[in-house]
């Protein structure tokens, strides 16, 4: 991994994010993480695969350059690892030698896009935009889903129990009697996990209690 | 009469012996018939004397002529037969003179002490006096020379017999001992008054002379009929050199003056005979062949070979060149000096031209090969030229947007020109190297290291590598030898060999394909390059096949590739095989000679043109 070719552009899109150049060939590699630093954003780059995996960057923020055809372990062979890993940088193919199947491969695979060398600027430039706001929405994505996971985390089983009624419609009463304690206890749970889920309304409840896939409880059998 | 007959025969071979001073053979036999001459004229002499002491002197001066005789016939006989104890020849001459100094010393001489008287006998109707007296004893001497004489004889007979040459050992042994025995017996019967009678020896002498006369007229014979012969083989010679359908000449050993010439070489040489003979052998040659033959012929002069063999170039009177094929000879006088040299010329110029048109096929053949290989290879190559041009394209954009910011980064624009330019030469590079792999002229031969060989190919080979998934490793042995060859033809060898491999491999579908070269100099006479697959190897029966032509394992292959790179090695003195490896895939072997190695002469493929 050679960091002397990440720079600091405070105009890019990619303040954070970092493309990583993956080619065996010196030449092309040179000359392509100089156009990508020239357009502004942080590039490392990678002389294989193998070195790419034992930098442990496989889920830094950004994306891939990668080409397609290395030696040992081709550019398709690293997208599958990666995938089965559940890494999801998204990856730009870059290939010398026009080759439809294996295009057809890593675009079923969720590549951004796989480019001819020699590659042209607005089309790599293009595609490194596109590739990196799509790192950005997932990342983002990812964030908020863990965030709440976070705060799901703080919920004790009896607040967890009280949540399930809430949301599938329960009032208070109806809680207390199906869990066996008291009303005013049910208020208390009540407060204490719409103020750790930090909801200020069931409305806002049932959303996150959606969005983090939990289910909602079902009365008892009468 | 019987002196008449030997004077004449002494004559005769008396006159041979003047005309040809080396045949002793003829002046020993002239002595013996002219001594038989005077024997038989003394005793004549001794039959008709009339007193004791007339035939006694007689009778001692009869001991010379002997003396002459049994000399000239011991040197005779070991002549003529060429056997014979030299020691008993001296033994029998030697005794031979004590005999007739003996003989002097005594009165009357050797044979008797005293003759008491003459007995007078008939003989043919005439009365002829023979000796009776007391016996000398020391004509003993004289009888044990006699003795000594017949096992000369007989000891050189069988000798002669033992070597095959029966005839003659068996008519001069023969005679000789029963000439001997026959006077050693008369002379003993008369000296010891056994019998009186008179000396009759020189009649046996006679048939003895006779038959040495007849012996010596064979050969006279035999040698007319040689010189006949001689003359019909000369003129077979002569027929022969004159009709021959090659050229033939005769040229001086030192000068290399013409002194014979044939048609057949007149009109190789477009010169008319008489032209030839003012000219020497090298007026003819090329100038650059003169060198060559003159070493050829100099190791003939010096007895190093027999005969000398060139193919050379003459320069006809047009001034047009004729490729010859020379095959000469040293003919050398009796002392085993050269005497002249002998030349046979046959006119090779049409095979030359089928040779130079075969070569010319063979180089468009690995030019055909060479173009497909690279056809094959095309999307290898471009790949190979699209890395640099990548690098070319990325870094002048990567310019046009340095250049947009303020102030430009000058550092980051000079490293982009920079790169433009490496990249540029590597793009330039491969194509050079693809034209030169594609150009139809052969290269000059040239020391070459064959890790560079490997690496150029590889440079092409790289990126097939990569599109077909195989590991490629090298051990390329530092300090290799060089080997002299043509560097193109032999990239063409290994480009052939690692793309079948490469082949070979993917046809196996196999997980691991593995590609390795290596080099090594071995005990740095010869250069050995292998390359080994991980592909299927080759049925046992194949592998002798694989470098004869059109053998193919791929349905889309013609199978010259591998024919052609084994008559580019043999070409280069080299060796290439092919055998399965045991941890499986094949292993092609190549080993050329390394320079500075006596043996590396290289031969150029395509030959002379």
């Amino acid at each position: 991994m050679s960091t002397n070719e990440r720079i600091d552009d405070l105009h890019g899109p990619g303040k954070v994010s970092t493309v990583f150049l993956i080619d065996d060939d010196p030449s092309a590699r040179r000359g392509l993480a100089r156009l990508i630093q020239a357009a502004g954003y942080a590039v490392t780059t990678f002389g294989s695969a193998q070195e790419f995996l034992a930098s442990g960057l496989n889920d830094a923020p950004g994306c891939m350059v990668l080409d397609i055809r290395m030696p040992e372990l081709s550019g398709l062979d690293l997208q599958e690892q990666l995938l089965r890993a559940d890494y999801s940088m998204p990856i730009i193919f870059i290939t010398g030698h026009g080759d439809i199947p294996m295009s057809v491969q890593a675009m079923k695979r969720g590549a951004i896009d796989f480019l001819p060398k020699p590659v042209e600027r607005e089309q790599l430039l293009g595609a490194i935009r596109q590739a990196l706001e799509k790192d950005q929405v997932a990342r983002s994505a990812r964030d908020e889903s863990r965030e709440l996971q976070d705060r799901l985390q703080l919920l004790k089983t009896r607040e967890h129990e009280v949540m399930s009624f809430v949301i599938a419609g329960f009032l208070n009463k109806q809680i207390a009697g199906e869990l066996g304690i008291t009303e005013a206890t049910v208020k208390v749970h009540r407060a204490r996990l719409m103020d750790k889920l930090r909801v200020t309304s069931v409305a806002e409840l049932v959303t996150l209690a959606q969005k983090a896939g939990i289910p909602a409880a079902k009365p008892a059998a009468p | 009469m019987t002196g008449a007959m030997c004077l004449t025969l002494a004559g005769v071979h008396l006159l041979v012996w003047l005309r040809a001073r080396d045949s002793w053979l003829n002046l020993l036999f002239s002595c013996s018939a002219l001594t038989v001459a005077i024997i038989a004229g003394l005793e004549l002499l001794l039959m008709h004397s009339r007193s004791t002491t007339q035939l006694g002197t007689v009778q001692r001066w009869m001991h010379v002529p002997f003396w002459v005789l049994v000399v000239s016939l011991v040197w005779f006989l070991r002549l003529y037969l060429g056997f014979g104890r030299t020691w008993l020849a001296w033994t029998v001459c030697g005794a031979r003179t004590i005999a007739l100094i003996l003989n002097f010393a005594f009165h009357p001489n050797l044979n008797f002490r005293e003759i008491t008287s003459l007995r007078q006998m008939p003989l043919w109707g005439e009365m002829v006096s023979v000796p009776i007296g007391i016996t000398n004893p020391w004509t003993l001497v004289g009888q044990s020379c006699s003795f000594l004489f017949l096992i000369y004889v007989v000891d050189a007979a069988t000798t002669a017999w033992r070597h095959g040459d029966h005839r003659r050992a068996l008519m001069m042994g023969g005679v000789m001992s029963i000439g001997i025995i026959v006077a050693a017996g008369q002379a003993a019967l008369l000296v010891w008054g056994i019998v009186p009678m008179p000396y009759f020896l020189s009649l046996v002498f006679l048939t003895m002379v006779l038959v040495m006369s007849y012996e010596l007229s064979q050969d006279l014979l035999r040698a007319a009929q040689l010189a006949g012969q001689l003359q019909t083989s000369e003129a077979e010679f002569r027929s022969l050199f004159e009709l021959s359908a090659v050229g033939a000449a005769q040229a001086h050993p030192d000068t290399g003056r013409l002194t014979r010439v044939n048609n057949r070489f007149c009109e190789i040489t477009g010169y008319s005979a008489n032209e030839l003979l003012a000219k020497t052998y090298w007026d003819l040659t090329h100038p650059e062949d003169v060198a060559m033959d003159a070493v050829r012929i100099q190791t003939v002069k010096e007895r190093q070979a027999e005969t000398w063999e060139s193919e050379k170039r003459y320069i006809r009177k047009d001034g047009s060149v004729v490729w010859v094929s020379v095959n000469g000879t040293m003919i050398r006088d009796k002392k085993g000096l050269p005497y002249c040299m002998l030349a046979t010329i046959l006119d090779i110029t049409r095979r030359r031209q089928a040779e130079a048109a075969a070569a010319e096929q063979r180089r468009e053949l690995a030019h055909v090969n060479r173009v497909s290989t690279m056809g094959e290879l095309a999307a290898s190559l471009a790949h190979e030229l699209k890395q640099p041009l990548t690098g070319i394209l990325s870094n002048a954009q990567a310019g046009e947007l340095l250049l947009q910011h303020t102030p430009p980064d000058t550092g980051e624009l000079q490293g982009v020109l920079k790169d433009v330019i490496s990249d540029t030469r590597r793009a330039s590079e491969i194509i050079d190297q693809m034209r030169n792999f594609l150009r139809k002229r052969d290269t000059p031969r040239q020391p070459v290291i064959f890790n560079v060989i490997v690496e150029e190919v590889l440079r092409i080979l790289r990126s097939e590598a990569v599109i077909r998934d195989i590991r490629l490793s090298t051990e390329l042995e530092p300090s290799l030898p060089q080997v002299m060859g043509d560097p193109i033809q032999l990239q063409q060898v290994l480009l052939n060999v690692i793309a079948n491999a490469q082949q070979a491999m993917a046809r196996a579908n196999s997980s691991a394909r593995q590609l390795t070269i290596r080099t090594a100099g071995n005990g740095g006479t010869r250069v050995v390059v292998t390359v080994d697959d991980s592909g299927p190897g080759l049925e046992p029966g194949t592998l002798e096949r694989v470098f004869q032509p059109f053998f193919t394992t791929r349905p889309e292959g013609i199978g010259m590739g591998l024919a052609i790179c084994m008559s580019i090695i043999e070409a280069h003195c080299g060796s290439i095989s092919a055998e399965n490896r045991p941890e499986g895939g094949l292993r092609i072997r190549i080993e050329l000679p390394a320079t500075g190695n006596s043996t590396s002469r290289v031969q150029n493929l395509g030959g002379q043109t």
